[in-house]
């Protein structure tokens, strides 16, 4: 069997991914001691020397990923 | 008891599920020999003639091997087994000769079960870990210990692991007991044990049966068995047709030829492995199930699950296994449930199953295509973590 899912619940699966990436980034800012309610996604630039800080740089872009996919497929008309 | 509305079901939030009659304000309790403990970990929903509970945690207490449903009017007990992981032996499709099953007493202490001798039998060899309701084992080891069996196969060694499959605190258990080498009926029929160790399930419940009526009116047999085997079955309710049907299912026990003075009780004896369908009714509408899909196609009466709860679990799994691929990035429409059962279990060297992790929902999944394929695929992927992992 193959996995092939209705429009719901593909959104619902890429949102339940971000959800979990989102946790992710939650543990490791407080981690490094950033406030995950005052941090500034959009300002953020990593350490290059800071494993922390590019993992959090790649988690934000993972999420940016997943919105992308959830936009693509609330566009979808098929 | 609040029941909660049918549109609310989540299914992320359960693990197994199980039917009771009762329909007022029931409270569930685990049931334990100092009493009853109330158990909170559940959810009611109203499926019309019946209601449904939907356990939130599969992980029990060892010593968690039955609950019951008390309302003012009715008590109702559910074994804590799940259907999924006993159904070889209730549809007979198993390897005879790597089990057997015991009536194995429960006690209110571990002293009791040992009759004062305390440490008779080691820890792990116990069903159960409390302090309570130990259950009294082989053992080949300690000083002191009586031969009741064959110590090459009742050994540490080769003794795997047991399963509950039906429980009476303080009284008896019937248990399936799990050996690495192939079992000899004269490991236990040449012994003592040959009165309470079976082949076969519905021979150790006729054994249990005899026993219950041993220690009735007119025998009133004095032998402990005898005593907790009816408790047991005075507790259990299980219809009287049932047991006839069960009786005559099977052949004489070494109890009715030891009575009965017409062969050698430690004879072999062919026991026919089919569970009796009226018993194995009663008894898998006693059990839970670790899906609704399960629930409704397996338990034994119709249920009137709304079609709504099961489209909701159904789209929860799909969704979830949707997930772990984008997640994993695995193309979902190019891989198959066995892909992504090799590609979990390969990820991580110390793999713990987890209620509802993508392995448990593929493993408990009733909505997928090759079922049997899956299952074969998953003994063999386990035999290799737990080969891996010794």
């Amino acid at each position: 069997m193959k996995f092939n899912l209705p429009k719901d619940q593909k959104k619902q699966a890429y949102e339940n991914v971000r959800n979990e990436l989102e946790k992710n980034l939650i543990l490791r800012l407080i981690a490094i001691n950033i406030d995950p309610e005052t941090f500034d996604e959009a300002a953020f630039t990593p350490n290059p020397l800071s494993t922390a800080q590019l993992d959090i740089k790649s988690i934000l872009e993972k999420m940016q990923e997943m919105t992308q996919k959830i936009e693509e497929i609330e566009n979808d008309d098929d | 008891m609040t029941t909660i509305d049918n549109d609310l079901y989540d299914p992320k939030n359960y693990a197994c599920y199980a039917v009771v009659d009762n329909k007022d304000d029931f409270q569930l309790h685990t049931v334990h020999p100092a009493g009853l403990k109330q158990y909170v970990d559940y959810d009611v929903y109203d499926i019309g003639t019946k209601s449904l509970i939907a356990f939130k945690k599969i992980n029990f207490y060892k010593t968690e091997f039955v609950y019951r449903a008390i309302s003012e009017n009715k008590t109702e007990e559910i074994f804590c087994e799940n259907y999924e992981f006993i159904s070889d032996v209730l549809e007979n499709d198993y390897e005879k000769n790597k089990y057997t099953f015991a009536i194995l007493r429960s006690a209110a202490s571990y002293e009791e079960s040992n009759e004062g001798h305390s440490d008779i039998v080691d820890k792990n060899r116990r069903c159960d870990l409390e302090d309570y309701a130990a259950v009294e084992f082989f053992d080949t080891n300690k000083e002191n210990a009586i031969d009741i069996g064959d110590r090459e196969y009742f050994s540490d060694a080769n003794i795997l692991g047991w399963t509950v499959f039906l429980s009476s605190m303080s009284n008896i258990y019937i248990v399936k007991v799990s050996y690495a080498k192939e079992m000899n009926d004269r490991a236990y029929k040449d012994w003592p044990c040959r009165v309470y160790v079976a082949e076969t399930l519905p021979h150790a419940m006729k054994l249990a049966y005899q026993w219950s009526i041993l220690g009735k009116d007119p025998w009133n047999c004095q032998d402990s068995l005898a005593i907790t085997c009816s408790n047991a079955f005075d507790e259990w309710q299980i219809p009287h047709d049932a047991l006839e049907e069960l009786s005559l299912s099977q052949p004489e026990t070494s109890i009715e030829l030891y009575f009965t003075q017409k062969d050698d009780p430690r004879r072999s004896i062919k026991e026919p492995a089919d569970v009796p369908e009226k018993f194995k009714k009663w008894f898998m509408s006693k059990i839970r199930y670790r899906t609704l899909g399960s629930l409704l196609s397996n338990y034994p009466e119709n249920l009137n699950i709304p079609i709504s709860m099961i489209e909701k679990e159904k789209q929860f799994f799909e969704t979830e296994i949707y997930s772990f691929c984008i997640q994993n990035k695995i193309n979902p429409t190019e891989t198959t449930a066995l892909d992504i059962l090799s590609y979990a279990y390969g990820q991580d060297s110390n793999y713990k199953e987890k209620n509802n992790s993508i392995t448990d929902i593929i493993k408990k999944n009733t909505y997928l295509e090759n079922r049997t394929i899956i299952d074969e695929h998953i003994k063999e992927l386990l035999s290799n973590v737990v080969m891996g992992q010794s």
